[in-house]
């Protein structure tokens, strides 16, 4: 039988190689100034486009979909046709898939500053990109599956095994979380609204992190690992066993990011049953990774690639008995929304990720150019200085999260908050902040490196477009030989494989999502709580264009701490016609879910937000929040508000038939009554506002809107104790 | 595998031979002064010890040398198995020939070694630590739900805050708080407005947002009554929160104080308007009927829900 003669395409590997470094750099870069603004609120230079609550998405989207997403595709593209021996099936979906998914990355790299956000992390991206990334994965996934079908190789490697996985329920996840409804051009409210709203972001956000960070770069490590390494695989019956259970366990475990949450008991606990089993699965991958090396450990000494290797696989094995650690409900109490969440996921980012990517990049450039690395030395470098760069990230950030949660919880024996002002825990951890940002610098420092090093690299060799090669065509022989295995079955047919794993990653989110959604006494309805006001609905669009979400939860835990500070724990009731939720995952700033409480301890007056809006540090010094200017030179855009109420009609908030044509004088009465407490005292502001910036304000400017936002958060849940406290005061 | 089971054989044997041993010292120091002697029992314990450990010496060395007339001893792999590969149960490198699968992909080659047997174990403890976990949370009585850990949490939390408050004579209210001028109250009251009141207040008490102290004109009454009052339950429609929470009520006594005292002082940035009416100082024990509104206590919001 003759060998057939073919070539891979090495033109779109080496695309989506220069993308990955070009867009981690823009991302990374990203990512060191928001981590500035976090010591230094003025590093945002008063401009409302760079100021942490818009670009702080702007750096999650940028490193996980333009520098993870495209190192995916290089290796992918790069993997694939070598293991199947067969070129892409399609150069013409190769070029749609890598522009397309570049100009997807320009558009969120435009409208996130601009301020157009669904709020939803992760998945911030507005509708008509949304469907623009549905559009190009779908082109991923075609080029993939048609070059498996055209292939030369029976059976399919493992590492193939992770990329189907991978876009099939990448393509799932992403579908199901961006069920949207579009108002205009770039604005939308999510379909599902509060609890629901939580279990489907954090279903897909959960597994954004394990099928875009993990389950591709088990993919790629099964590659270039052995490859590095010159080693065979430890073991294929283990490589059976943790795909199949990780790709199974991974989806239960979304709930573990909504512990002490109005979410039902039972899915929390679920949550946290299934993140304990994924312990194992997860370490399959790292030990078939690090035991490849068994026999080639002097490698490692040699060749920096292979140690980039090495740290990336431990970071991936500690970040995966972390996260399990991190579920269970004792520890979870400590650690949610402080900074050990955010060392934890840079562990896994800066190490797994970058380290695994970085490896891979020394070890395809130089392959497709044919030529050697231009510096070994560099690679070297770049490998040290990527370390003290996670050293410096994540050391600190557990300090700091550590810190602030125990501060958070610690009462004196007086029964009295230790640090009632919230303020005090955040001063505390300043100086971390500035070693994680230092951090953050050395490890942006090795990647120029790098980019340096492989540019020299590519200009001293020639990119070989088209690498010829060669291999017999597939027959039609059903059990190849030593294919006796009963796992070799399903290995030698995509379509049933694609279905059983397709399967395997719904089970989980079906048991989660219908008992949610269908059974009425998981969500308890609380009926004094009533829909936002046109003002308010005005000022929560407001709170989700700046992106107040990034640095406030509106999540009232059921902890003593937290209900002594600011107020009842949250209820399921409270969030029924919030589209999208807006429970936040991180505080940097306080909680804020009460703060419309009139019996609670945190509520503010309508004058406090007016001033601290204006400068934070005028009633809270040292506070490391932001100025929003800006809301007191621009008006509130009240025309857009009847396709808004009618968007939150279709979506079963109960507003009344007609109540579009009377929003401009609902307005406008709210307006005036918050202006006129505002009118009492503060002439002082205003002189300022003045004198610093020539504004004049009045009832119609988006402060108005933002503060009876504020004012109705939490205000509904004591409608009764409220009138009751009212009529005390009257009476007074 | 030899050498483990040998290792538990004799660590076994050792143990149960020491054990009287530990147990017998504390004969002599029952016995303090008087000699040391050696009874019977003692020497036939440490004769039949002896002779025992000889026993089994014998039988292991017959079990050993049967085992090496018949070729059973210790396979080659065993032995090429290094220290790491032991501890984390991997087979040999050296053996990789015999399980490595004759199919290439791209030149990489796999092999067909099993899962190391601990790794297996941990995911089964795994698995029945979720399964029970389940079971316990949501099936059983000894589980709880987080309403029932809050309820539980706040319960003990009082029982202790009362005790503490008891014992440290901090039950001070509305309605037994003193005006105390002696320094040290004064310098903490001052420390407690710098840190929390001053935003609203200003630095001198002169006023800001809120009201000017420094005047003999007040909102809220200038009795201490009235103020400590002012301060632990704030006047939330004017943007004044209430501070029971943040302040022990002992704190909430020197800063009312403070603020008490700060009448007539001359600031030296001008003060804002007189707010309020003013205050008599003589008219003290007429102003104090206002604080025993009972409606007022009935929305304490000190109580935790």
């Amino acid at each position: 039988m003759q060998k057939e003669q073919f070539s891979y395409d090495n033109t779109i590997v080496r695309n989506f190689a220069i993308a990955t470094m070009v867009w981690g750099i823009v991302g990374m870069l990203v990512g060191v100034i928001i981590a500035t603004q976090l010591f230094e609120p003025a590093m945002n230079l008063n401009l409302r486009y760079v100021t942490f609550g818009r670009i702080r998405p702007l750096h999650t989207n940028a490193v996980i979909f333009a520098f993870v997403g495209n190192a995916i595709f290089t290796g992918v593209y790069y993997s694939l046709q070598r293991l199947l021996k067969a070129r892409m099936f399609s150069d013409v979906l190769s070029k749609i898939h890598f522009w397309g998914w570049q100009l997807i990355i320009v558009s969120a790299a435009l409208t996130l500053p601009m301020g157009f956000t669904s709020s939803k992390e992760y998945a911030e991206l507005e509708w008509p990109i949304d469907i623009a990334i549905t559009i190009i994965w779908v082109v991923f996934g075609w080029n993939m599956i048609g070059t498996i079908v055209k292939r030369r190789e029976r059976h399919m490697y493992v590492a193939i095994w992770f990329y189907l996985a991978t876009f099939l329920t990448v393509a799932l996840l992403h579908v199901v979380n961006s069920f949207e409804l579009p108002v205009t051009f770039m604005k939308s409210y999510s379909w599902y609204a509060g609890v629901q709203d939580a279990l489907v972001q954090w279903w897909y956000g959960h597994n954004a992190v394990a099928f875009f960070l993990t389950t591709p770069y088990l993919g790629l490590m099964y590659y270039f690992m052995p490859k590095l390494a010159e080693r065979p695989i430890y073991s294929y019956k283990l490589s059976i066993l943790h795909f199949w259970s990780l790709i199974f366990i991974y989806i239960w475990a979304g709930p573990h990011h909504l512990l002490y949450s109005s979410l039902p008991d039972w899915a929390q606990t679920l949550g946290v049953a299934f993140s304990v089993m994924l312990i194992a699965p997860s370490w399959g991958g790292m030990l078939n990774g690090l035991l490849t090396l068994r026999g080639a450990w002097d490698k490692v000494r040699d060749d920096a690639r292979l140690k980039f290797m090495v740290v990336g696989i431990t970071a991936y094995g500690m970040a995966t008995f972390e996260g399990p650690m991190l579920s269970l409900k004792n520890v979870n109490a400590i650690a949610h929304f402080t900074d050990w969440i955010v060392s934890h996921v840079h562990v896994g980012a800066l190490g797994w990720n970058g380290f695994l990517t970085f490896g891979m990049l020394y070890y395809i450039i130089p392959k497709i150019y044919n030529t050697k690395l231009f510096s070994t030395k560099l690679v070297s470098t770049h490998f040290w200085i990527g370390t003290m760069g996670i050293i410096f990230y994540a050391v600190p950030m557990y300090i700091s999260g550590f810190t602030q949660g125990v501060m958070w919880k610690q009462f004196t024996a007086d029964g009295m908050l230790k640090y009632p002002n919230f303020l005090e825990t955040t001063l505390q951890i300043l100086p971390m902040h500035m070693l994680r940002a230092f951090g953050g610098l050395l490890y942006l420092t090795g990647v120029i490196i790098m980019v340096v090093n492989l540019a020299k690299t590519m200009r001293q060799g020639s990119l070989v477009r088209n690498e010829e090669a060669e291999a017999y065509a597939l027959t039609k022989e059903e059990n190849a030989p030593g294919a006796t295995y009963w796992h070799r079955w399903i290995e030698r047919r995509p379509t049933q494989f694609i279905i059983m794993a397709f399967i395997m990653v719904a089970i989980g989110g079906a048991v989660e999502f219908l008992p949610t959604f269908l059974i009425k006494s998981n969500i308890k309805t609380i009926e004094s709580v009533t829909p936002y006001t046109p003002l308010e609905l005005a000022g929560r669009d407001i709170y989700i264009r700046e992106g107040c979400n990034n640095c406030h939860s509106q999540l009232v835990r059921p902890f003593r701490s937290e209900t002594v500070r600011y107020g009842d724990y949250a209820k399921a009731g409270e969030n029924v016609y919030d589209h999208p939720f807006l429970w936040g995952s991180k505080r940097t700033g306080p909680d804020l879910s009460r703060s419309g409480d009139e019996t609670g301890v945190f509520r503010k007056g309508a004058e406090w937000h007016f001033k601290h809006m204006w400068d934070p540090r005028s009633t809270s010094p040292g506070s490391i929040m932001p100025r929003y200017m800006w809301l007191y030179e621009d008006n509130i855009d009240v025309a857009a508000l009847p396709a808004k109420i009618s968007a939150m009609r279709t979506l079963n908030v109960p507003y009344e038939e007609g109540k579009e044509d009377k929003v401009e004088a609902e307005v406008s009465e709210q307006a005036e009554a918050i202006w006129k407490q505002l009118q009492t005292s503060e002439k002082g502001i205003e002189q300022q506002m003045l004198a610093e910036k020539g504004i004049a304000v009045d009832q119609n400017k988006e402060i108005i809107a933002l503060i009876a936002y504020l004012h109705k958060l939490g205000r509904d849940i004591h409608p009764k104790e409220n009138s009751d406290n009212q009529t005390a005061l009257n009476n007074k | 595998m030899e050498k483990n089971k040998n290792l538990k054989i004799w660590g076994t044997l050792f143990l149960l031979l020491a054990t009287p041993l530990v147990f017998g010292q504390d004969a002599p120091a029952a016995a303090e002064s008087s000699s040391f002697q050696i009874t019977l029992a003692t020497l036939l314990y440490v004769f039949g010890s002896i002779l025992l450990v000889i026993a089994i010496a014998i039988w292991r060395i017959a079990v050993h040398l049967k085992k090496y007339i018949r070729q059973e001893f210790k396979t080659e792999e065993e032995e090429d198995r290094t220290f790491w590969e032991k501890i984390f149960q991997l087979k040999s490198t050296s053996t990789d020939r015999d399980t490595i699968i004759d199919h290439p992909h791209d030149g990489i080659y796999e092999l067909d070694n099993p899962a190391p047997p601990w790794f297996m174990w941990m995911f089964y403890l795994t698995i029945i630590f979720a399964v029970v976990y389940f079971i316990r949370f949501n099936f059983t009585d000894w589980g709880y739900t987080q309403a029932e850990e809050y309820i539980e949490e706040v319960k003990l939390a009082e029982t202790e805050q009362a005790a503490n408050l008891e014992k440290a004579g901090n039950a001070i209210d509305e309605n037994s708080v003193e005006f105390l001028t002696d320094e040290a109250t004064i310098a903490k009251g001052k420390a407690i407005f710098d840190g929390n009141c001053q935003v609203c207040h200003g630095q001198y008490g002169q006023g800001a947002v809120g009201p000017n102290f420094t005047d003999a004109y007040y909102l809220h009454g200038g009795s201490i009554k009235d103020i400590f009052k002012t301060i632990k339950y704030g006047v939330v429609e004017k943007g004044m929160q209430a501070w029971a929470q943040q302040l022990s009520p002992v704190a909430m006594q020197q800063v009312a104080s403070y603020v008490k005292s700060l009448k007539g002082t001359k600031p030296p940035v001008e003060g804002k308007e007189p707010q309020g009416t003013l205050y008599d100082e003589s008219a003290e024990g007429a102003a104090a009927e206002v604080t025993n509104d009972s409606n007022i206590v009935a929305t304490d919001t000190t109580e935790v829900k």
